[in-house]
């Protein structure tokens, strides 16, 4: 008799207990809900964030970055800004999203749409090597005009001028290499976008890999004009 | 008499002291002298002698020198550029959301 109340005792307060305890869980469901899209809508905005600051940061960059052109800061600002403004538009949208997905897809916007650091922070460096071999290039220009006359000279003077001859020709042939390298990387990566990044994540490669080949260029240039001087300043035989 | 015999040698040192003074400072002038005298004249003379031989000016060699120096630190700035370039690209940007 005592078993048998005490087992309908405990059917009753299961009876009643499972559906407090369901709603619990609902509640708890529905709050860790909210505090999971509080908590990624926290970090995709300091993520804007981020961007924002290393954009400020190219954009200071820019103003005191030595021999780019004008033109060419120009439209690498304008990119920032424009980059600038799209994120602080994403933002105000991720600050209203009121659901997971639109939140995910919103999110997800701030890398594949943008591509700051993988894209537009490195194009702004790329086209700053470039332009500085261009810059170095001139330079070196003039260095080898001014070996010519030199060299001239001393020819006319009745000295062998055959060893600077040969360096400064080597010379005159590594600027060309290195202005043959860099021609043309600015026009290549200007107008990539983040969607032809997102396809293809080399997008860059070239355009690095002539910046690389025309900065060594120039290296060899410097040398063969020092050696080239080394030779014009040699006692004569 | 000892005390006027030692006011009488006190002046005399003094001198001595002085002329001693003005003996160093003569010497240490006339090493100056012999010591920067030929390092100022081989200074100037070599480069202008091999300057001239090479049918080059100082003010030439100048030129090239400022032009190379730049060329150089250019350089230099585009290997800075390149690093950072690739730092960037080597790092992914994952996703926010996750």
């Amino acid at each position: 008799m005592r078993t048998k109340f005490v087992a309908t005792a405990l059917f009753a307060l299961a009876l009643t207990a499972s559906p407090i305890a369901a709603h619990a869980q609902v509640r708890e469901g529905g709050a860790s809900s909210d505090q999971r899209m509080d908590r990624v809508r926290t970090r995709c905005l300091a993520q804007i964030d981020r961007r924002q600051r290393a954009l400020d940061a190219g954009d200071t960059r820019l103003d005191g970055a030595r021999a780019l052109t004008d033109a060419h800061r120009a439209a690498l600002k304008q990119i920032d800004a424009q980059t600038s403004d799209g994120l602080s538009q994403l933002a105000t949208r991720i600050q209203s999203d009121s659901t997971v997905d639109q939140m995910r897809t919103d999110c997800r916007s701030i890398v594949e749409d943008y591509r700051v650091f993988a894209l537009v922070r490195p194009r702004a460096r790329v086209v700053a090597a470039s332009d500085r071999v261009a810059a170095a290039v001139t330079r070196l220009g003039k260095v080898a005009d001014r070996l010519q006359q030199a060299i001239d000279k001393a020819k006319a003077e009745g000295r062998d001028t055959t060893t600077a001859s040969q360096h400064l020709a080597a010379m005159r042939a590594d600027t060309s290499d290195a202005a043959g390298h860099v021609d043309g990387v600015y026009d290549s990566v200007i107008h990539v976008t983040p969607a032809e990044y997102n396809a293809n994540h080399d997008v860059l490669k070239t355009a690095i890999a002539n910046v690389r080949a025309g900065r060594s260029s120039a290296r060899d240039a410097v040398s063969e004009a020092r050696q080239a001087r080394t030779a014009l300043r040699s006692p004569p035989a | 008499m000892a005390v006027n015999n030692l006011h009488m040698r006190y002046p005399c040192r003094q001198l001595a002291v002085v002329a001693a003074l003005i003996a160093g400072a003569t010497a240490a002038c006339a090493d100056r002298t012999v010591t920067t005298h030929p390092a100022a004249t081989s200074n100037v003379s070599t480069p202008s002698t091999a300057v001239e031989s090479a049918g080059t000016s100082p003010a030439v060699d100048a030129a090239d020198d400022a032009d190379l120096a730049e060329v150089e630190q250019l350089l230099r700035d585009t290997d800075a550029d390149l690093t950072a370039a690739d730092q960037d690209i080597a790092t992914p940007e994952g996703d926010p959301a996750q």
